[in-house]
């Protein structure tokens, strides 16, 4: 088969699977290999780790990897809000996968030895990295253990929550990267936030009573 | 005024006087109920003084004579008021007396309770219905037995013991109606049960059309065996005058409807001679109209009997028994094909072919109640409800599925079997009517279909060999070996069925068919097994039954495979469906969407023969839907849509302001794209600079480290004068870079390690020197101190005595000239690679470790 063939789901790909290796958006049934999306073929190589030169062969849609991918894959950058903290592990709805909006939200779980790179075990309470209501960025890991939600981790410095709420529900702002402090009590809190540029910000409600009128 | 006053006034003395007789009557009775208790506690009682009585003969004698007379007194008043009562024999248990005594006496004030409901609703209303009391012997009124029975199912409480009458009767009824001879042996009437097609008997026909007559000349030799189906209007006798029947004008105009007389009005005629016979016919001719109903029997026959004729006219019913002058029923052909008078038959679809069969009457003009019905959208189609609907009147349907060949005929049956005619005309009548009102075609409409059963000829019925597959309800597929038996049992029930004249059913019903063929007995007594209660024919013809199944257990086993069709068809059948996949059905059920892509799994590669296809469709590209598809599934551009309420102006600036806002947010996704952009350009950044300084120092080899580098392997460099090494480093690296590389070229053997170039001390380890030097004294050797070796005198000596002068010219002086190869180009001080040779054998210090904490393992 032709690197670059358009192909829907259901037509044949390969009349056997050959050298190739199977990657994604592909099948198998009765020794053959079916596309199982809509796409192009793409072939490429790698090499593994006995250094041997592996082709793999796929069906994807682009080039970016965001866009063949339609639920959350690993290592993918979503942004999630945090629902409810526990003692392990905060519970969030995976909102969006990169810019992917999605109607449905993802059950996840950030669990408490992803929140910083390199520290297993933490004696801090959740508090003090997010809370509910927040929104974060995260990665999407790829956790074993844990089979029927998503588990992502705030572990990189890019990661971490974006925009959060205070307890009057008016926004907090960033002082540095560890505290965020409410713009109406002038209360610091503890928070890990993302090293992103702060562009944007969750309209205070006050603002909103004032445009509503 | 004054009359009905005196009337009045005289039957109100009347039932004074009525009422105070009664009460006489009823103090009468109460005293000699209590004489009687007294007398009767006066008899010596079980347990005391009854058994001493009781071995006296006579005092024995005695009460049974009393006690019988005492039981038919008993029977009688009870008889006599219509409860009757269950009589126990003589010499019964006391308790079933008592039993029967409560049973009666609970019928009793039941019955009284029913009138006295009777007579009190009798006050309000005016016709008072009282139940006729009938005596156990011989119902005569049918209608008010089972009104009777529906009442006191209603009031009473003991039903068991109603319906437990009723079991009994039916019992004893049904004890009494064996049938001791076959009404075909009696009478003479012989079947025809052979293969060979039906023929029909023709009277009273107007001569037909000679046509071109088929002769059908095969090499089977027959002659005329025509094949049915297509043939049918050529053998209906009658089927000109079918064809060209109109519907006299009196049917279809309204007219009033003519109430039946009542049952004990209505004179019935037993026919069973052919007098009367003739008689009958001279009757139904003078009428315009008359009802039809046939009673038929099929167990103890194979093509069937007609048991009964019943012809109800306006005024008379007719019960004519066939059997005795089976022939002569031939001779009513007249009347039944007179189209001018209207045959009314209830679910005729029957008996116009029994009719055929039996007597060769055929029909012409007919209307069926039940097609009637069925046009007019009733509820329901039975007689019954036709009889209940318009005659008021509750068919008592127990002797449908009765035996009627039994002659002499019950009373019950007779009755039964008139009313099923007796209410047919003036329940066509209705019927007329209501469909006069409905739509005046409607009636044309029944007329045409009641023709077309007019037009059915009879068929015998043909034996097919695999008949079973739809006849029977087959639970599981057969092996060769079942399969073997059930055809030949299905035959052999068949032919002896033909030959007997009984129906298959009877010979061998249908679950000890399968049954038979399933267990395939091995002896007669399994075949009894199988077959219980045992049928009479299974019994005399177990031999042939054995036979058939010791010849079917040598069949080979094979698994009988069923061929579509037969399936198909014995589903059909069934009216079920078949569940599997084929390749049709796969693709009609299957969801997938197969239009636009070019394989298709479930089809395989097909080849299309292009030409076929016409260009009427314009069919879409495949490749375009595919791009389609994929352009379409790209996020579509973040486009507000403002929804404005319907009717209200828009808020041009509010919504203008809300969508600027929206376009201003930035996604937290976005900020983290920005960071990784940024990061991603620093890193970049860094690279370059360290490109930079890279390509601008140099590549000097780091003099400082710093414990963060890499552990570097220096090639640690020595003076080779020290150490008898042959090279020599001088100068500076580059140069010694050059040189190793020239020597490595030129020398591409690996340095071999030469002993000679070393001194003893050196080599060996400290205890082969030591060893080395115990030698050395032990065997001094002059030669040795002097110049020459001890180890190898005697060969030396044998070399030296060959030895020749060395000539110093011919030898080859080129090595001088070569550079000096470095063969030890690793400096080793403790010989550790002569060491570890040997020592891997050894493997000591893995042993020790424990002591070995602090040291450093030189292993490589």
């Amino acid at each position: 088969m032709i690197s670059g063939t358009l192909v829907a789901p259901g037509d044949k790909v390969l009349d056997g699977i050959g050298d190739y290796k199977m990657g994604n958006g592909l099948y198998e049934a009765n020794r053959r290999v079916y596309a199982s999306v809509t796409g192009y073929v793409n072939v490429y190589g790698f090499r593994d780790k006995t250094d041997n030169l592996v082709q793999v062969i796929e069906v994807r849609r682009s080039e970016n990897q965001l866009d063949n991918e339609l639920l959350p894959f690993n290592g993918a950058v979503v942004t999630a809000k945090v629902m409810a903290v526990g003692l392990r592990f905060a519970k969030c709805d995976i909102i969006s996968i990169g810019d992917k909006v999605y109607k449905k939200r993802f059950s996840a779980l950030l669990p408490k030895k992803k929140l910083r790179p390199l520290e297993p075990e933490l004696s801090e309470p959740f508090k003090n990295f997010v809370r509910p209501n927040d929104y974060i960025l995260a990665k999407v890991c790829d956790d074993a253990g844990i089979k029927d939600k998503f588990v992502l981790s705030i572990a990189e410095d890019e990661l971490g929550v974006v925009l959060c709420r205070g307890k009057y529900g008016e926004p907090m702002q960033k002082v540095d990267w560890n505290t965020v402090v409410s713009t109406r009590t002038g209360r610091t809190e503890l928070r890990k936030m993302a090293k992103v540029p702060q562009k944007c910000m969750l309209p205070s409600y006050s603002n909103q009573t004032d445009s509503a009128a | 005024m004054s009359n009905l006053k005196e009337e009045d006034v005289q039957d109100e003395e009347m039932i004074r006087q009525r009422t105070l007789n009664m009460r006489k009557r009823v103090e009468e009775i109460m005293r000699n109920g209590a004489t009687l208790v007294r007398e009767s506690n006066g008899l010596p009682k079980a347990g005391a003084d009854f058994e001493l009585y009781n071995s006296f003969p006579t005092f024995n004698a005695f009460m049974k004579r009393s006690e019988e007379r005492l039981n038919a007194l008993m029977g009688k008043v009870t008889n006599s008021i219509g409860c009757a009562m269950r009589v126990p024999d003589v010499g019964a248990s006391v308790e079933h007396y008592t039993e029967c005594v409560i049973e009666a006496q609970d019928n009793i004030a039941e019955r009284v309770a029913t009138l006295h409901e009777a007579l009190k609703k009798a006050e309000k209303d005016e016709i008072v219905k009282v139940p006729e009391f009938i005596t156990k012997a011989g119902p005569t009124n049918n209608k008010t037995e089972a009104e009777i029975s529906e009442a006191m199912k209603t009031f009473s409480a003991n039903i068991g013991t109603v319906l437990a009458a009723k079991f009994r009767e039916r019992r004893e009824e049904a004890a009494q109606m064996i049938v001791h001879e076959k009404p075909q042996k009696t009478y003479n009437i012989i079947a025809d049960n052979s293969v060979a097609p039906f023929v029909s008997v023709k009277h009273h026909a107007i001569e037909k059309r000679s046509g071109i007559v088929v002769v059908d000349d095969d090499e089977s030799g027959r002659i005329g065996w025509t094949n049915a189906e297509a043939e049918t209007e050529e053998e209906h006798p009658y089927i000109a005058e079918i064809l060209n029947f109109k519907v006299p004008e009196s049917q279809l105009e309204s007219a009033e409807p003519k109430k039946f007389n009542a049952l004990k009005n209505t004179q019935l005629t037993m026919v069973d001679t052919k007098e009367k016979l003739e008689a009958l016919k001279d009757t139904l001719n003078s009428v315009t109209e008359f009802s039809v109903d046939l009673e038929h029997h099929e167990m103890r026959t194979y093509l069937g009997l007609t048991c009964l004729i019943q012809i109800s006219t306006r005024d008379e019913d007719f019960i004519i028994d066939p059997f005795p002058m089976w022939d002569c029923i031939g001779i009513l052909n007249e009347p039944f094909t007179n189209p001018k008078i209207l045959k009314v038959f209830h679910g005729a679809d029957n008996d116009v072919l029994w009719l055929q069969r039996d007597f060769g009457i055929h029909i012409v003009n007919l209307f069926d109640t039940y097609v009637a019905m069925k046009k007019l959208k009733y509820p329901k189609f039975s007689l019954a409800y036709l009889a209940f609907r318009f005659a008021d009147v509750i068919l008592d349907k127990q002797y449908q599925l009765a035996d009627w060949r039994a002659r002499p005929l019950r009373n019950a049956m007779i009755n039964y079997a008139r009313e099923d005619t007796h209410y047919l005309l003036y329940s066509y009548d209705m019927l007329r009517e209501q469909l006069l009102k409905q739509d005046k075609k409607d009636l044309n409409v029944v007329y045409s279909e009641c023709n077309d059963l007019c037009v059915r000829v009879y068929k015998k019925p043909v034996f097919k060999p695999k008949g079973y597959l739809t006849d029977l309800k087959l639970r599981f597929t057969f092996n060769s070996r079942q399969d073997h038996a059930l055809t030949s049992l299905y035959k052999w029930r068949d032919v002896v069925a033909r030959q007997e004249d009984e129906s298959p059913q009877f010979v061998l019903p249908n679950h000890m068919l399968l049954a038979l063929a399933e267990q395939l007995p091995r002896d007669v007594g399994g075949i009894y097994a199988c077959c219980n209660p045992l049928p009479h024919f299974v019994k005399k013809l177990a031999g042939q039954i054995l036979k058939i199944i010791v010849e079917a257990r040598e069949v080979k086993l094979e698994k009988v495979k069923v061929t579509a069709k037969e399936n198909n068809d014995a589903q059909e059948a069934r009216g079920v469906m078949s569940d599997s996949m084929d390749h049709i059905t796969s693709i009609l059920k299957s969801k997938i969407d197969f239009t636009h892509t070019k394989f298709d799994e479930e089809r395989g590669e097909i080849h299309i023969d292009k030409t076929e296809e016409s260009s009427d469709v314009l069919r879409k590209d495949e490749l375009q839907s595919l791009i389609s598809v994929l352009l379409s599934s790209s996020i579509p551009s973040t486009e507000a849509m403002v929804v404005v309420e319907k009717g209200k102006k828009g808020d041009v600036k509010k919504i203008k302001k809300l969508v600027d806002e929206l376009d201003k947010f930035v996604t937290p996704f976005e900020c983290y794209q920005m960071m990784m952009i940024t990061k991603q350009k620093q890193e970049e950044e860094e690279r370059k600079e360290a490109e930079r300084k890279r390509l601008e120092e140099g590549d000097k080899p780091k003099t400082l480290f710093s414990h963060h580098d890499a552990v570097v392997v220096r090639k640690p460099q020595f003076d080779s004068k020290l150490l008898n090494v042959d090279t020599v480093k001088v100068g500076d690296s580059d140069d010694t870079q050059q040189q190793r590389d020239s020597t490595m070229e030129q020398d591409k053997e690996p340095p071999v390690f030469d002993p000679s170039r070393f001194s003893d001390d050196q080599l060996m380890s400290k205890k082969a020197m030591k060893r080395k030097r115990e030698h050395a004294k032990r065997n001094i050797d002059v030669s040795v101190v002097l110049g020459e070796s001890s180890s190898s005198d005697p060969k030396k000596q044998k070399t030296d005595a060959e030895l020749e002068e060395f000539n110093y010219e011919e030898a080859d002086s080129s090595a001088f000239e070569k550079p000096v190869k470095d063969n030890n180009a690793e400096f080793d001080p403790f010989h550790q690679k002569y060491r570890l040779k040997n020592k891997s054998k050894t493997n000591k210090s893995m042993k020790k470790s424990s002591n070995r904490s602090g040291t450093i393992n030189y292993k490589k």
